[in-house]
């Protein structure tokens, strides 16, 4: 059985891993936005990029909260 | 971003092929469905399905499907990487020179610029059938100078259009040199 081999998985375990890839999402979008501002300005097609980005980044946060939320 | 002289003005703007962009998009869709496809054949496996359960204190399916959003999560992200990636490369052609920005990923840019009166020689190459029925191709600039030079602007849509302006822009430039006053100003 796998449980001999490590820790059982609980939904603190889950909280903190997407604590973490929160914060690793954070930093690469901090990195593509500032690429966005200075090399790509006010053209329509990054603006609509950016926002496109974040409404589905959003989403897709939105639903590992509820799979925690869930588990 | 770079700066034009004064008085400089461009003619025209190139990026890669959308095709270029949309088969390294394509297999980011791929690498989003294996998961879906590994739990297709491995959900009716019940002795997978009991060593995860003695492991995870919850709802299973839940489990996987926290880690499948944040292996989308992750694709996402990369997509928008390699999209930047794709956008930022871009081939400027004013009235005086060519400028050929590289985003070499994401802390690395190469901005360097050739001056259409250098140019010597300009090839143009479409290889394959989808280039072919795309119309995409590479076209090769030969510049002269104290080292003879090339450079290539790639995967670029009417190749022979882009050649055709080039050559354009750089008999306009002769011109406007030889019509300049003795003086030497342009």
């Amino acid at each position: 059985m796998l449980s001999a081999l490590g820790p059982v998985v609980e939904k603190e375990t889950l909280w903190w891993i997407l604590l973490g890839a929160g914060v690793l999402f954070i930093i690469v979008s901090l990195v593509l936005e500032f690429h966005w501002l200075r090399y790509g300005g006010k053209a329509r097609r990054i603006i609509l990029a950016e926002l496109f980005y974040f409404f589905v980044s959003i989403i897709l946060i939105g639903s590992a909260v509820m799979a925690v939320e869930a588990f | 971003m770079f700066e034009l002289e004064p008085g400089e003005k461009i003619i025209l703007e190139v990026r890669r092929h959308w095709f270029v962009f949309t088969v390294r998009a394509v297999a980011v869709l791929i690498m989003a469905l294996l998961p879906l496809l590994v739990w297709a054949l491995a959900s009716g496996e019940l002795r997978v399905l009991a060593a995860f359960a003695s492991v995870v204190k919850g709802n299973l399916a839940a489990f996987f499907a926290f880690f499948y959003i944040l292996w989308l999560l992750v694709l996402w992200v990369y997509l928008f990487l390699i999209w930047t990636d794709y956008y930022l490369d871009i081939w400027l052609i004013t009235d005086r020179r060519i400028v050929d920005i590289e985003q070499k990923g994401m802390f690395h840019r190469e901005i360097s610029s050739f001056r259409l009166d250098n140019i010597q020689d300009i090839t143009i190459d479409i290889a394959g059938i989808i280039a072919t029925s795309l119309k995409f191709g590479n076209v090769h600039v030969q510049t002269a100078g104290a080292v003879m030079e090339n450079f290539i602007i790639r995967s670029a849509h009417d190749p022979e259009r882009i050649k055709r302006i080039i050559i354009d822009a750089q008999n306009k430039m002769i011109e406007r040199q030889r019509a300049a006053p003795i003086s030497g100003t342009e």
